[in-house]
């Protein structure tokens, strides 16, 4: 509950402080308010606490959800510096909208009832409608746009599953068992408008785009925190209506078709945020796999913490270098030159991702995969993995891009305000989480059992 | 221990001569390295008085000790290695004289004896082999010594890709009996074979594979190509490694494995027809060779064939007698040669020689010495030990009349080509421009100890009922084989009849290597022979040139793989391109894509 | 102790890239602490004194730090820091950076040797190639990038895919943990055992490497430092047979038996086909690369041959030649800096004014021959005895490498140090006379002496042969 409170009261007192105080103001007060609600989280961990009826169940799954979700706030809040700073951007209100996406998440984790998934879902969709754009030219303007358009289709995909949730059980609580030709088509359209959010092959057709069309911590930001919160309430629905039949194959073919779509649209790209955002799509099938497991939460918590501290460190260092028009391939060339810390940066962020160990990233593949092990799932472990082979040779492509392309023009590049220290903070903890996987993966082990 | 001094004496003077040897005056190294062979030949000879030793690293390898035994064959073999080399050391020491390598030759040398003795003394396989490819290392070294001139570094690698293939043989060989047994030990072998009923077929195969291994390093029949070129190296090199000791290995294998042939009749019959085959085409090859090296070379080919031939019949006792005589007189035949050439300024051709007699006595005598035993003159070594091997072949288990015919007949071949490379070199009128001067001591008194060899070394061992040393001496090392023992009467009839037909050839080769023109045929004959019947040409053509053709193609092979792969992996980016493609950009596509997935899952999940 | 030689290099890696001044010296003294604490970890080990040691890492899903040394790993990382201190004495004009990322790989590949856990295995596995991937792409010639991602997707297929099987392993032979003694327990049979053991055969197949496998190998070398140094240490990272000796034969029994035919087949084809691509090589670092290839085929023939004699000299040939080949790499090296290219006939008649260098050269061609007494001896014959209990046929041609082996590296060796002299060079120098002689020095008494390292090996051998049904 503490988290709740602190997160509301940030919101609102980052919303009027812009009026009469400073952007940096504002951006002090997110951040204290994200760390803040961290620390409350922390001071709970572990515990379940129910509230408003069992509307608002923070359990420790949520928690552990709502952790990534802060780590990415707190990521994309570090490192939206330099370059822009002195256009104007990003404006006070950026801050205020990533507090109140970031509330949103939360409360999309931290609930069984699906008309409050749905409150949540909107809380964390409209900021970031208003983020995407929030740079004030073309490629921001189409970006949010066709976020919003097939965001809304989306969320009529999932209110009518919603509606028809209704009909077949007679709730909106999560976790009572139905049958049924309308029970069936509920939960498929459920998931279906998840998916989206997850974006997961086929409903990810926004992502390239939009994540390519935002300012770059904005797409940090989408490609971390978002995807928690999208994923808590995925698995959420998948926990209470088991993975038995269809679902179980309809899931199948999406996460497969995830994997491969996703890396292998990847692999032919030439800007770094696009390729960087059909990676993202890909990590989405893996966290996925997870789900074949009899216990996925926990690796589920992992992988994503894992993930958004990677994707957020190599979408922070492409921050440093985006002067909005994305990042070729080319640009990258000379990284360590012109700034060691980005070079560091970049080069543990694509290990990480690529999952070579010792890296954070290694063990959330790693644990992932154990658990869809774990389920009986070998062939589409094996699959998923042959999908990951692809994977390492775009991000190959990308570090060599930036490592080994022997540079032309090599300007210094100077990182200003929180910038190197979110770096710098991101690297740390990659590396270290890698080194002692248990120190991570002791966070979420507390949410063992996801609540059916 | 003492058994290790012996080998360790030699391979010292090659570390300390090798690392340090640049540094020393000249005759000093020369000195040292044969100082060192003379201490293990004495080591050799106190071993021996003391009845024998044996030494060993239990578990060098798993199951596989390393362990020298000194018995009556190898102290034999030992005394004839490191006696001849200490010979041949000393004359290096005025060959060598005043070569800028000199220092280097004789840390060479020494190796060789080091390696050539672990080689005698081992008491198992394994042991053998690193003396067997030792050995062909100090051959690769020494025959390339001059590496400068290109000839020479291709026929020290020839020499050693060409017994690398034998050294597969013996390899095979091995790893076919520790299959059979468990051990490679050769005493145990021994125990174990005498008693064991194994299918002869298989032991018959690791016969026959050992038996490679001594086809390569001895120079038989069809692996006898290195040979003639090996006489690129320095002389006392050819009479060292290429004639008296290590070409003898491959006898000295057989014998040693004798309690492994004595049982195999088909592979003895095998190997006799191989040292048959050998001995022939050595004789016929060596008669028309204008170099003076290449005919005692192609003689050495020859006279290989014989000890393989005794061997073969089971003769084992015999072929060894055979090594040590042929040791005596072809390591004298070489440093007369030697000693031709340095008196010549280098120079090999026997067409500009002849009439050398009255400018070099000293070195005719040896000569003349040297080709006589070899012809079997009566009375000299090789008159004796070739008989007995003859002979032999009517008396052995695994002889034969055949056999008997055919040894006969290249004993005639060799009275005359041993003739012909006495009388081209010392008879007649001097034909080159060169002013000939006779050797310095230091390289004619070592001669004269083989030539003393090379008269009374057959001495020895005489046919009954004469006095056989050799024979009961070697009787403990060697299988027993049932000898048919000729008449008295028979038996000496024979030696008689070898002994008119060594000097009917030398009679024969004198007339006509001497006297007027040759009939054309003979020298039609002559262009084959000098040529060594082309088998070098056929062997380039047929063996080693399409072998690196196929080096190339399966380098191109590498690189067609290579493509495959990137194909196979460029697929995938291909497909990539085409998914893609899907992302055209439209929200109203990207709409109905969504909604199509939408239904997909539906009518999948819901109305299947 | 263990620890300490494991992650020392680590350490002194970090602190020689961030003091890119010192690198050199940091690298040889952390180079050689290791060496000394390696020589005496052996030491320790032969007297029975070195203990395992087991900590959970991520105790929920079964994995352990457990690390120990048996007779497998304590020889091949004595192989490990000889040949890394070898490589970083002689390689003295590299990039800093090198050196750290050098000393990066030791710790990498001690690690894998020392793990007894299998995840832990994979992990050190897996961050061996980061350094590796490093120091090719960061240093290597004008086709590095080609090679680095050949490389690269080579061993993450085979990885990734026995990643699969490491799952599949554990849940369906159903050991409690990833630990070694665990899984050995619970061997993997049927279709499953089969599938995984493939995973596993794939991965280990690319770093052995066998053919068809092999095609990133000869990139590799051709496009790294000219130096050799990360040749060096490249082969070193070949661990193929290693990992096929202690986490795949002993796992999948049944799955073992039925593949082995062809990979018998695929072991000699490797041996013989790779000595005789070598032939046709114009360039040193490819003829090297084919001629351990050709190696790497006879230790995999002795490995898969299922017997202890096989198996003991597999290990102790990739031990040997990771010396050997190692140092060959390094003295390529020493003539590229003499003549500034790789090509296999800068000059001729080299022994002439290079009296030292040839013989430097010709010990550890002779050592790459498989010449007894040097160190490819030993591992070759054992190879042998054990391959022939296995298949006569496929040991004859395997073994005719023996011969192409004679061909190409002396061939090689000839071009340059024999024929008239051309170009002059200098001598070895002090640094290349205190790396060639140690060199020396191992190649000679790992020929002479095997039964130091033997012994263990065998011990080591057994207990797979006998965990693989066989044995006697």
């Amino acid at each position: 509950m503490t988290a709740l409170l602190i997160l509301f009261m940030t919101v609102l007192a980052t919303t009027f402080a812009g009026f009469f105080a400073p952007a940096r103001t504002t951006k002090a007060l997110t951040l204290l308010g994200l760390v803040a609600a961290g620390v409350g989280l922390a001071l709970d961990w572990g515990t379940t606490f129910q509230a408003f009826e069992g509307l608002y169940l923070l359990d420790p799954f949520a928690q552990g959800f709502t952790l990534v979700m802060i780590v990415g706030g707190v990521l994309a809040l570090l490192a939206d510096c330099d370059v822009h700073e002195r256009r104007g951007w990003p404006p006070f209100e950026y801050y205020a909208l990533v507090a109140f996406a970031v509330l949103g998440g939360h409360v999309m984790a931290a609930t069984l009832h699906l008309g409050v998934v749905i409150v949540g879902l909107e809380v964390l969709s409209i900021p970031l409608y208003a983020l995407a754009a929030s740079r004030r030219d073309e490629l921001g303007y189409e970006a949010s746009l066709k976020y919003f358009l097939l965001g809304a289709v989306a969320a009529a995909i999932f209110l009518y599953g919603l509606a028809l949730y209704f009909g077949a059980t007679g709730g909106f609580v999560l976790g009572v068992a139905g049958e049924g030709l309308i029970y069936s088509a509920a939960v498929m359209m459920l998931l279906a408008g998840l998916a989206f959010k997850t974006a997961l092959v086929p409903f990810h057709w926004w992502t390239p785009d939009v994540y390519q069309g935002s300012p770059t911590p904005v797409t940090l930001f989408m490609a971390t925190a978002v995807k928690a919160a999208a994923f808590a309430a995925f698995a959420r629905v998948l926990a209470s209506v088991g993975l038995g039949g269809p679902v179980f194959y309809a899931l199948a073919a999406l996460v497969l078709l995830t994997v491969f779509w996703g890396n292998l649209a990847a692999m032919v790209q030439g800007e770094a945020k696009r390729m960087l955002a059909y990676s993202s799509v890909a990590h989405a099938g893996y966290i996925a796999v997870a789900l074949f497991g009899p216990n996925p939460g926990p690796a589920m918590g992992y992988y994503l913490l894992a993930y958004a501290l990677s994707t957020g460190l190599a979408f922070a260092v492409l921050t440093q270098l985006d002067e909005g028009r994305g990042v070729r391939l080319g640009e990258l060339a000379g990284l360590w030159s012109r700034s060691p810390l980005l070079g560091l940066g970049w080069t543990v962020a694509l290990l990480s991702l690529a999952g070579l160990p010792p890296l954070v990233g290694f063990w959330g593949k790693y644990l992932v995969f154990l658990e869809a092990a774990r389920g009986g799932q070998y062939l589409l472990v094996a699959l998923a993995l042959f999908a990951a082979v692809i994977a390492a040779y775009y991000y190959l492509k990308l570090l060599a891009a930036a490592l080994f392309a022997r540079a032309e023009k090599a300007a210094k590049v100077t990182l200003s305000g929180s910038t190197p220290v979110g770096i710098a903070l991101a690297t740390l903890l990659v590396v270290l989480l890698g080194v002692l996987p248990g120190l991570g993966y002791g966070l979420f082990t507390a949410a063992a059992a996801l609540p059916k | 221990m003492l058994l290790l001094l012996i080998v360790l004496l030699p391979l010292l003077g090659f570390v300390f001569l090798g690392l340090f040897g640049k540094r020393l005056r000249e005759p000093v190294p020369g000195v040292l390295a044969s100082v060192l062979v003379g201490l293990s030949f004495l080591l050799v000879v106190t071993s021996l008085l003391g009845g024998g030793a044996s030494w060993e690293i239990a578990d060098w390898l798993p199951g596989i000790p390393f362990s020298f035994v000194l018995d009556p064959l190898s102290g034999y073999m030992g005394l004839v290695v490191t006696g001849i080399g200490f010979l041949i050391h000393v004359y290096a020491i005025g060959y060598m004289h005043g070569d800028a390598g000199f220092s280097r030759f004789f840390a060479y040398l020494n190796f060789f004896i080091a390696m050539m003795m672990t080689l005698v003394l081992a008491g198992s396989y394994p042991v053998m082999f690193i003396g067997w490819e030792g050995v062909g290392l100090a051959s690769f070294l020494l025959i390339g010594f001059w590496y400068t001139e290109r000839k020479n570094a291709d026929s020290a690698r020839k020499a050693f890709i060409t017994n690398r293939i034998g050294d597969l043989g013996f390899l095979l060989g091995m790893a076919l009996l520790y299959s059979l047994f468990g051990t490679l030990s050769i005493g145990e072998l021994r125990e174990a074979i005498e008693t064991s009923a194994v299918l002869p077929l298989a032991l018959g195969t690791a016969g026959l594979l050992l038996f490679v291994g001594a086809v390569g390093k001895s120079a038989q029949v069809p692996l006898m190509v290195w040979l003639p070129d090996a006489m690129a190296g320095p002389t006392p090199v050819s009479a060292l490694i290429h004639a008296a000791t290590m070409v003898t290995a491959g006898v000295y294998l057989i014998a040693r494995s004798s309690f492994l042939y004595a049982n195999l009749q088909d592979v003895s019959y095998a190997i006799a027809v191989i040292g048959l085959v050998t001995a022939a085409y050595g004789a016929l090859s060596a008669l028309g060779q204008w170099d003076i090296k290449k005919i005692v070379a192609y003689s050495t080919i020859s006279q290989l064939g014989y000890m393989f031939l005794a061997v073969g019949v089971g003769a084992y006792w015999i072929a060894m007698f055979h090594v040590m005589t042929h040791a005596f007189y072809k390591a004298l035949l070489f440093m007369a040669s030697g000693s031709v050439i340095h008196a010549l300024g280098g120079e090999q051709d026997v067409r500009k020689m002849g009439g050398l007699k009255k400018h070099l006595p000293r070195t005719h005598l040896h000569g003349l010495l040297g080709a006589l035993s070899l012809a079997g003159f009566p009375l000299l070594a090789g008159f004796w030990s070739k008989d007995a091997i003859i002979t032999a072949t009517l008396s052995y288990p695994f002889g034969g009349t055949g056999f008997y015919v055919a040894g006969l007949a290249v004993a005639f071949l060799t009275a005359v080509y041993a003739m012909r490379w006495y009388a081209l070199v010392f008879l007649g009128e001097y034909k080159g421009d060169a002013h000939p001067h006779e050797a310095p001591p230091v390289m004619t008194l070592p001669n004269d100890v083989l030539a003393v060899g090379a008269v009374l070394a057959g001495f020895l061992a005489l046919p009954e009922p004469l006095w056989n040393l050799i024979e009961p001496f070697l009787a403990p090392a060697l299988a027993h084989v049932e000898v048919h023992h000729l008449a008295l009467a028979l038996e000496w009839g024979l030696i008689a009849l070898s002994a008119l037909v060594a000097l009917a050839g030398l009679y024969l080769g004198y007339l006509a290597f001497t006297r007027g023109p040759l009939p054309a045929w003979y020298r039609a004959f002559q262009t084959w022979s000098s040529e060594a019947f082309y088998v070098d040409r056929v062997y380039n053509v047929l063996i080693v040139g399409p072998l690196k053709e196929l080096a190339l193609v399966l380098a191109l092979f590498d690189g067609f793989l290579d493509t495959l792969f990137t194909a196979a992996a460029g697929s995938s980016a291909w497909l990539g391109e085409r998914l893609v493609r899907l992302q055209s950009g439209y929200v109203r596509a990207y709409g109905a894509l969504m909604v199509l997935g939408l239904v997909a899952v539906l009518v999948w999940g819901v109305l299947r | 102790m263990i620890h300490v030689t494991i992650f020392l290099p680590l350490v002194f890696g970090v602190l020689a890239l961030l003091r890119p001044t010192g690198a050199r010296a940091l690298g040889l003294l952390g180079a050689a602490v290791t060496l000394v604490l390696g020589l005496f970890g052996y030491a320790a080990f032969l007297d029975g004194a070195s203990a395992a040691y087991s900590a959970p890492l991520l105790a929920e899903a079964g994995v352990y730090y457990a690390v120990a040394w048996d007779g497998v790993g304590a020889v091949l990382m004595l192989a490990v820091v000889i040949t890394t201190f070898l490589a970083l004495l002689a390689a003295r004009d590299v990039p800093p950076a090198m050196v750290g990322l050098t000393l990066m790989m030791e710790s990498g590949l001690i690690g894998l040797l020392a793990a007894q856990d299998l995840v832990l295995f994979y992990v050190f596995f897996e961050a061996t190639l980061i350094p590796s991937l490093l120091m090719l792409g960061l240093f290597g010639g004008a086709g590095r990038i080609r090679a680095l991602v050949k490389f690269a997707i080579f061993t993450l297929v085979g990885s990734l895919l026995m990643l699969a099987g490491i799952l599949a392993l554990r849940y369906l032979g159903g050991a409690p943990s990833f630990l070694l003694a665990d899984l050995a327990d619970h061997p993997l049979g049927g279709v499953a055992g089969r599938w995984a053991f493939a995973a596993f055969l794939l991965a280990f197949m690319v770093k052995t490497p066998l053919f068809p496998l092999h095609v990133w190998l000869p990139d590799f070398h051709a496009e790294n430092h000219p130096s050799g140094l990360a040749d060096a240490m490249g082969t070193l990272y070949k661990v193929g047979l290693f990992g096929l000796f202690r986490w795949t034969l002993p796992l999948f029994p049944e799955a073992f038996a039925l593949f082995q035919p062809w990979l018998l087949a695929l072991a000699a084809l490797t041996a013989l086909g790779a000595a005789w691509t070598a032939y046709a090589q114009t360039d040193w670092k490819r003829l090297l690369a084919y001629g351990a290839l050709s190696h790497m085929g006879v230790g995999a023939l002795g490995l898969f041959s299922g017997t202890p004699e096989g198996a003991v000299g597999a290990i102790y040939l990739l031990a040997a030649s990771g010396v050997y080949t190692g140092g060959l790499f390094l003295f390529a090296g020493g003539l590229h800096r003499r003549f500034g290219t790789l090509d296999l006939r800068p000059t001729s008649g080299l022994a002439k004014s290079a009296p030292g260098l040839a013989a430097l050269g010709l010990i550890l061609v002779l050592a790459m021959v498989g010449l007894p007494g040097l160190s490819g001896f030993p591992g070759e014959f054992m190879n042998l005895l054990g391959v022939w209990q296995a298949s006569p046929v496929w040991t004859f041609v395997g073994f005719l490498a023996v011969i192409a082996a004679a061909a190409y590296a002396l061939g090689a060796y000839q071009q340059i140090f024999h024929n008239a002299p051309d170009k002059p060079a200098p001598d070895l120098d002090a640094v290349e006379w205190q790396w060639g002689a140690l060199a020396v020095l191992t190649v000679v008494f790992m020929g002479v002496y095997p039964k130091l390292f033997t012994g263990p090996l065998l011990t080591a051998a057994e207990t797979l042969v006998a965990a693989m049904g066989g044995g006697r």
